[in-house]
């Protein structure tokens, strides 16, 4: 019987937020440069335009990745978020 | 430019000859959907069934909705207008709007582990009590009005553009009718209904965009290339179109404008409470995180195809034309479907009518999941079980009061300020949710030390800071593009307020719960203990009540 997925490693959320931060802080560079991302770098497609799709394409790919890295993991999954008695809880 | 597209006339849309057709098809689809919404409609009394599904939804069906979360009128009316009117501004937005969903893919499996599923009920993680229940049930509250108002408007305008009037007495007549259509359904469906109702806009959503974006491309010979160099060359500005700064209100306070902008919409997209309710209905953590996956492949995919069809709008309409419809390019996609087929032909009434349908469902369900999160906000926040008791009525009969009660009172909303330009707050709504939500959430899932204190300070403080700075904000006043533009007591210079707000809440979270001056006066009246124990990693600052009750 296959075991259930497991929570995805810490490392491999770091990687998730990393690949996906850096090219936000980039792309958020960008849209405040108007000179940097007026710059063409084919035919008439500017770096704003480019990095901005990459932007979608990396969210969707690291997404599928994670996912799939978390599918395939087979380690113990780690203490849960929920609250401790002490920190109260609702209902 | 925007002098000049207001200058300009608004011409008719569809034409008379396919009106007619257009009408019919369009009232038919909405009879067949009200039919199948009241199939939907639930006799169930177990809350947890109620709001959350029973926690029972698969995955993939949930993820599918949970993309069709994304798919609001509001975006999919005024961003592929937004993007032919202004270009890469447009795009950016988008592409914020795609990445908030990977802030709520970090966030979601936490969220889902707690089993909690109300803002008041998050906001307690850490700080039990009534006063944090009814601050959930406020910021919710706060957030879903302004949402509602934005969405029934946009959804009126759209009805009124099919119909050929695009009067103001024609809009509103529209908000209202269609207002009432979704007070019937969003009054009996329950949180599975709206599920499958959400998972089968998705796909039509997605068709119909290809089938535009493929008939647009024939046009250009099949060639993308030719066709972003005709949005470009159609557009308001050539020079500017695929660079940033093209948006009036972006090009006012420069590089901190759009910075703010960029806060708001990722972090506030990421943290509306209706999605915080969606992912709870998943059947455990991990089908909470798969659920997400999919939605983001989806959503990355709609907001693709959406970005095509603003530039698809550009290069077969033209900004002007557009802007003369709408200032915002609401009617973007319309004038795009009936310009992109021959008039008189069987398969132009076929795609508007598709546009129409699709907008329709997005108008219905999108406001239908706001106003269903916020009603049951209200019934377990704010009401609670005591208030219920108190005036003897049953969960179930609150949950339907509150959604019919709210739904009136933003449609009321909706049409007392018809005459002037609401868009705004959406950037409110989603200020809100980045300022309030989101380090509420980040401090209650992550930080052991955040009690009572610094949730409520946090929350009334966030709260405060955003209404005021947004009353100042040139989007009220001072601007051509202001809520009143002969107003000018614009002391706030940014167009959103999240630069300084977001920061702003997350600091008074810390001070509230920290007090760091109450370990001052104790260090100065107690005797000095050995250094290795006063610097120890983690040691705690505040009182071991403080985080026990709060």
């Amino acid at each position: 019987m296959p075991s259930a997925p497991s929570p995805p490693s810490p490392d491999d959320t770091r990687v998730l937020v990393t690949i996906n931060a850096l090219p936000l802080a980039v792309g958020i560079l960008l849209s405040c440069s108007t000179r940097l991302g007026e710059t063409s770098v084919y035919g008439r497609l500017t770096l704003a335009m480019g990095w901005a799709l990459t932007q979608l394409v990396v969210l969707v790919g690291g997404t599928w990745w994670y996912e799939s890295r978390a599918v395939s993991s087979r380690e113990p999954a780690p203490t849960t978020t929920a609250p401790s008695r002490t920190a109260g809880g609702a209902r | 430019m925007t002098t000049y597209l207001l200058s300009a006339g608004s011409p008719d849309l569809i034409g008379p000859a396919a009106r007619g057709a257009v009408i019919v098809a369009f009232l038919v689809f909405i009879g067949l959907c009200l039919l199948w919404v009241f199939t939907l409609a639930t006799q169930d009394d177990d809350p947890e069934r109620l709001h959350v599904a029973g926690r029972s939804l698969p995955p993939v069906l949930n993820g599918v909705a949970m993309a069709g979360e994304q798919i609001t009128v509001v975006i999919l009316v005024s961003m592929p207008g937004t993007i032919a009117l202004f270009g890469y501004d447009g795009v950016s937005t988008a592409v914020d709007s795609a990445l908030a969903l990977g802030v709520f893919l970090l966030l979601a499996p936490r969220i889902r582990a707690t089993r909690r599923y109300t803002l008041g009920e998050l906001f307690s993680l850490r700080a039990e009590g009534p006063g944090t229940r009814a601050a959930g049930a406020v910021v919710t509250l706060c957030i879903a009005v302004p949402l509602l108002m934005v969405q029934l408007r946009a959804g009126g305008i759209t009805a009124a553009l099919l119909i050929g009037m695009p009067t103001e007495t024609a809009q509103v007549v529209c908000t209202v009718m269609m207002g009432c259509l979704i007070m019937c359904f969003a009054g009996v469906a329950d949180l599975r209904g709206t599920t499958f109702v959400q998972a089968a806009k998705v796909p039509v959503a997605l068709a119909t965009l290809t089938a535009v974006i493929l008939v647009a491309l024939r046009l250009f010979d099949w060639s993308p290339a030719s066709l972003l160099s005709a949005a470009v060359d159609k557009s308001m500005s050539p020079d500017e179109y695929l660079g940033p700064g093209l948006w009036g209100h972006v090009t006012g306070s420069g590089p901190l404008n759009t910075l703010s902008d960029h806060i708001v919409l990722v972090l506030g997209t990421a943290m509306m409470p209706h999605l915080i309710l969606r992912v709870s209905a998943s059947r455990d953590v991990p089908a909470a995180r798969r659920s997400l996956s999919i939605a983001v492949g989806l959503t990355g995919l709609f907001y693709l195809l959406l970005i095509t069809t603003g530039f698809a709008a550009a290069a077969v309409v033209g900004s002007g034309p557009i802007g003369a419809v709408d200032v915002k390019g609401q009617g973007a996609p319309i004038l795009l479907a009936s310009e992109v087929l021959p008039h008189h032909s069987t398969s132009r009434v076929v795609l508007i009518t598709l546009v129409a349908c699709v907008a329709f469902l997005a108008v219905l369900t999108a406001v239908a999941s706001v106003t269903f999160a916020a009603a049951v906000s209200v019934t377990r926040d704010l009401l609670g079980r005591k208030g219920r008791a108190r005036i003897r009525i049953g969960q179930t009969a609150v949950l339907r009061l509150s959604v019919v009660a709210l739904c009136a009172v933003s449609l009321l909303l909706t049409t007392a300020v018809h005459r002037y330009p609401i868009e705004f707050l959406l950037a409110f709504s989603l200020s809100l949710a980045a300022t309030c939500v989101f380090p509420a959430v980040v401090y209650s899932l992550l930080w052991s030390g955040f009690n009572r204190h610094g949730l409520l300070w946090l929350v009334h403080g966030g709260l405060s800071l955003c209404t005021l700075l947004t009353l100042a904000s040139p989007a009220v006043s001072g601007t051509t593009y202001a809520l009143l533009p002969e107003r000018d007591f614009n002391l706030f210079p940014l167009h959103t307020p999240g630069l300084v707000s977001v920061p702003a809440a997350f600091l008074l979270g810390w001070l509230g719960s920290a007090r760091p001056w109450e370990r001052i006066t104790r260090d100065r009246h107690t005797v000095p203990r050995p250094a290795p124990d006063r610097s120890a990693p983690g040691a705690r600052v505040d009182s071991g009540r403080n985080v026990a009750s709060g």
